[in-house]
């Protein structure tokens, strides 16, 4: 939950307004997407979720906690757009990292369904130069899993995957979620991936960055590769686009 | 300096390749110069008996380990605050820049004033190794993501777990790099020692041989040098290998990655705020040294009569009645001695580049140079100038010879390797034009070279230096490096200590001029965005 957060940085002597008065609900259980163009905030605002920076303004809420505290009780697994693995540690060992943190001892068990979950059986022992991209960002998200957060925030996981290998880990994190039902925030600038994950998408424009709209996406669960063909799914992204256009700073012209 | 695999049989070969290339190439200088071929050396050194040598080489390491040890740790606790707190980050860096212009032969007279024992020698191992170590672990604390840093205090991990389970670990490959280099680096310095005077050590063997114009001994000593050097830096490599599996592919160039440190903290957009950065730290150096020079003297409880303050020396040169006669022949030395180092300074970059360019053109050639060169980097050049001495004559042309070597290898090894990260669109460019291998060198390859000669140069810059100095001392008796030596045995003090200030200081400027000169060279390139 998330009221009135401001956040200003200082560029040389220019103030920026990354965040104004920005409101937001995510209810338990169901994921939200960030969706907006760059500069808009949206990076900040999940930094903000997991603690790793402050608001200047405002209150921000995790089931009635504040994330840093949050983040101190090891709640929060996060998967950032640059895989951001240990070089030096194995899938296995990378997964682990977050119970490490916690001091938790890792149960075999469940790391490997873990790494079964994620599709990356047989590849355990293998270090992160070994592996595709997409596998990499199929371990950072294990990881982000691995120590059951009650919060995962996902920082464009999927940007610098390419379109086959992005659809497969969208249904892969639907098949995760299903399984287990995290509270997730989904930071994205592809109105398809956000239409096509979420339960809510929540556009944001930029100078100063702030929520224009939450869309509400009603499509059914299970949601398959088939649609993306579907009329219903069209609508929705016409909509976020619209939404999304109409607030580009000085662009008149691509409203039409 | 790039890491390299060396686990499986075909790289096995190639270094048993790279060292019969070695042998080949000595066998075949003797017949050109009158050098004593590999097998004439094994049979000198089993007629004086193995364990001269072996002894001579335990006093050496007696004191070079302890140096180098002293060093890493040194280097340690000046780069874990300077990474906390980047505030301290320039200052400790110039302390390192310092300790690295200090030529060995100039300050090694004078900690033999202040100290005794193995002090001396102990002390100039530490020095020769310390600013590698410095640059190495400070270059390794920043190896890390941000984001991998992040990551862990997202996951709820506190400030420490960061550093243990991610800054140092991921410090290690530039770390061992560092230890490596270093390794030969502090046998260097404690063989310098040795050359200015002491019981045991290869140093000693060496100026002894050189000094009865023994040259076979002479050639044996400097190969068990090489063979001590070259057993402490594969070492390092073994180990740092098998900490460092992981790391393996990784491209590591420190000589880039100093400058990297060193711009990260002075460039800025308004050229006024650099020129004062810059005026700040030279200040603060400045004073920094002397304090520790008055410090030290303190300290050491050192008769003023030999132990001169900065306040002596400074009367020393402004005396009314012999101040100018002074200054003027102390700038009389320098100019000679800083003559005989540009021209070789020159030397070692046009020879670099020229092999440079032409493994390039012509690959096998590299295939040839590479195990050679590599295996040079192992040895400490400077301790061979007592051998080129002998083989080169007393006259000024074995002052160029030093500083080419000198200069030589680390700007045949860093522009080789800038001309192997050229970006393969750059070369592709070149050849969807109809551009041939020559025009890809001229066009792509050299320009984008440039910073790193400057790079090289400035890591040689202070070695032919303290190269020039010895080859001063020993063979041409003129120049700064003979005077220094001759103030001590004319216990002229205040000569001594003035001439150690000038050195250094113009070691300093030239090291800065340089680092300026890469900056530009870097700017010109990039038009001044950051790399």
């Amino acid at each position: 939950m998330v009221r009135g957060v401001t956040r200003t940085f200082t560029l040389g002597a220019i103030p920026v307004v990354a965040l104004e008065a920005m409101d937001l609900d995510v209810p338990a259980g169901t994921l939200v997407s960030l969706l907006g163009p760059s500069g808009c905030g949206k990076s900040t605002l999940l930094r903000l979720f997991a603690g790793l920076d402050m608001p200047d303004g405002g209150s921000i809420l995790i089931d009635g906690r504040h994330p840093a505290d949050m983040r101190a009780s090891h709640q929060i697994g996060i998967a950032f757009q640059d895989a951001s693995l240990l070089p030096w540690r194995s899938v296995r060992s990378n997964i682990c990292l977050p119970l490490e943190l916690a001091r938790r001892a890792a149960d075999r068990r469940q790391i490997q369904e873990l790494i079964d979950m994620v599709g990356l059986a047989g590849f355990e022992d293998a270090l992160p130069a070994q592996l595709s991209g997409g596998m990499r960002q199929r371990v950072a998200i294990a990881r982000a899993l691995a120590a059951t957060p009650a919060v995962l925030l996902l920082d464009e996981p999927f940007g610098a995957l390419d379109e086959v290998v992005r659809l497969r880990l969208h249904l892969e994190l639907q098949r995760i979620r299903a399984a287990r039902p995290v509270t997730t925030v989904l930071v994205t600038h592809t109105i398809a991936e956000a239409v096509f994950l979420s339960d809510q998408v929540v556009v944001m424009a930029s100078r100063p960055g702030r929520a224009v709209r939450t869309i509400a996406i009603d499509l059914p669960y299970p949601r398959t590769p088939a649609m993306l063909r579907s009329a219903r799914f069209h609508e929705l992204c016409d909509r976020c686009s619209e939404v999304l256009f109409a607030n580009v700073t000085g662009s008149a012209g691509l409203r039409e | 300096m790039t890491m390299r695999r060396y686990g499986n049989l075909r790289s096995v070969l190639a270094w048993g390749g790279s060292f019969g290339v070695v042998l080949l190439l000595w066998q075949c200088a003797t017949l050109v110069v009158a050098l004593p071929g590999p097998f004439a050396i094994m049979r000198r050194i089993g007629t004086d008996g193995p364990a001269l040598y072996w002894n001579a080489g335990l006093a050496t390491l007696r004191c070079a380990l302890p140096g180098w040890a002293g060093a890493t740790v040194a280097a340690a606790l000046c780069a874990l605050p300077a990474t906390m707190w980047p505030v301290l980050a320039s200052g400790l860096f110039q302390l390192g820049v310092m300790s690295y212009c200090l030529p060995s032969l100039a300050i090694g007279p004078v900690l033999m004033i202040v100290l005794d024992g193995d002090g001396p020698r102990i002390m100039l191992a530490a020095l020769a190794s310390f600013f590698t170590m410095l640059v190495g672990t400070m270059t390794g604390l920043r190896a890390c993501s941000p984001s991998q840093t992040v990551l862990v205090t997202a996951f709820g991990g506190t400030a420490l777990q960061a550093l243990f389970r991610v800054r140092l670990r991921a410090a290690l490959p530039a770390w061992f790099a560092a230890l490596r280099i270093s390794a030969s680096a502090s046998v260097l310095g404690a063989m310098v020692g040795e050359f200015l005077g002491a019981e045991h050590g290869l140093g000693v063997l060496l100026i002894n041989a050189q000094q009865s114009l023994d040259l076979s001994r002479t050639c044996a000593v400097t190969l068990v040098s090489a063979a001590f050097a070259g057993v402490l830096y594969a070492g390092v490599g073994i180990v740092g290998y098998a900490c460092t599996r992981w790391a393996r592919d990784m491209p590591l160039d420190l000589a880039r990655d100093s400058e990297a440190l060193r711009a990260g903290w002075t460039a800025g957009p308004e050229r006024m705020r650099v020129l004062l950065h810059g005026a700040g730290r030279l200040a603060g150096a400045t004073v920094l040294a002397l304090g520790a020079w008055w410090l030290v003297l303190r300290m050491s409880g050192v008769t003023p009569y030999v132990g001169r303050s900065p306040y002596d020396v400074l009367l020393y040169l402004t005396d009314g009645a012999e101040g100018p006669s002074r200054i003027s022949a102390i700038a009389g030395e320098l100019g000679i001695t800083l003559q005989d180092m540009a021209v070789g300074l020159v030397g070692g970059i046009v020879a670099g580049l020229v092999l440079a360019v032409f493994s390039q053109l012509w690959p096998p050639l590299h295939r040839l140079l590479a195990g050679p060169v590599f295996i040079m980097q192992a040895i400490p050049l400077i301790a061979t100038t007592p051998l080129l001495i002998l083989l080169f004559g007393r006259g000024e042309a074995i002052v160029v010879t030093v500083g080419t070597i000198v200069t030589f290898f680390p700007v045949f090894v860093t522009v080789s390797q800038s001309f192997a990260q050229t970006p393969r669109t750059a070369l592709d460019l070149i050849s969807a034009n109809g551009g041939g291998r020559v025009d890809a060198l001229r066009k792509v390859q050299v320009p984008a070279a440039l910073p790193s000669i400057f790079a090289a140069l400035r890591i040689a810059a202070p070695l032919a230096m303290t190269g020039a100095l010895i080859a001063e001392w020993l063979a041409t008796g003129r120049g700064m490096g003979y005077m220094l030596l001759n103030a001590v045995s004319m216990s002229d003090y205040d000569g001594l200590w003035a001439r150690v200030t000038v050195t250094t200081t113009v070691s300093m400027i030239l090291y800065g001029l340089v680092g300026l000169g890469e900056v530009v060279a870097m700017r010109a390139l990039t038009g001044g965005r950051a790399r």
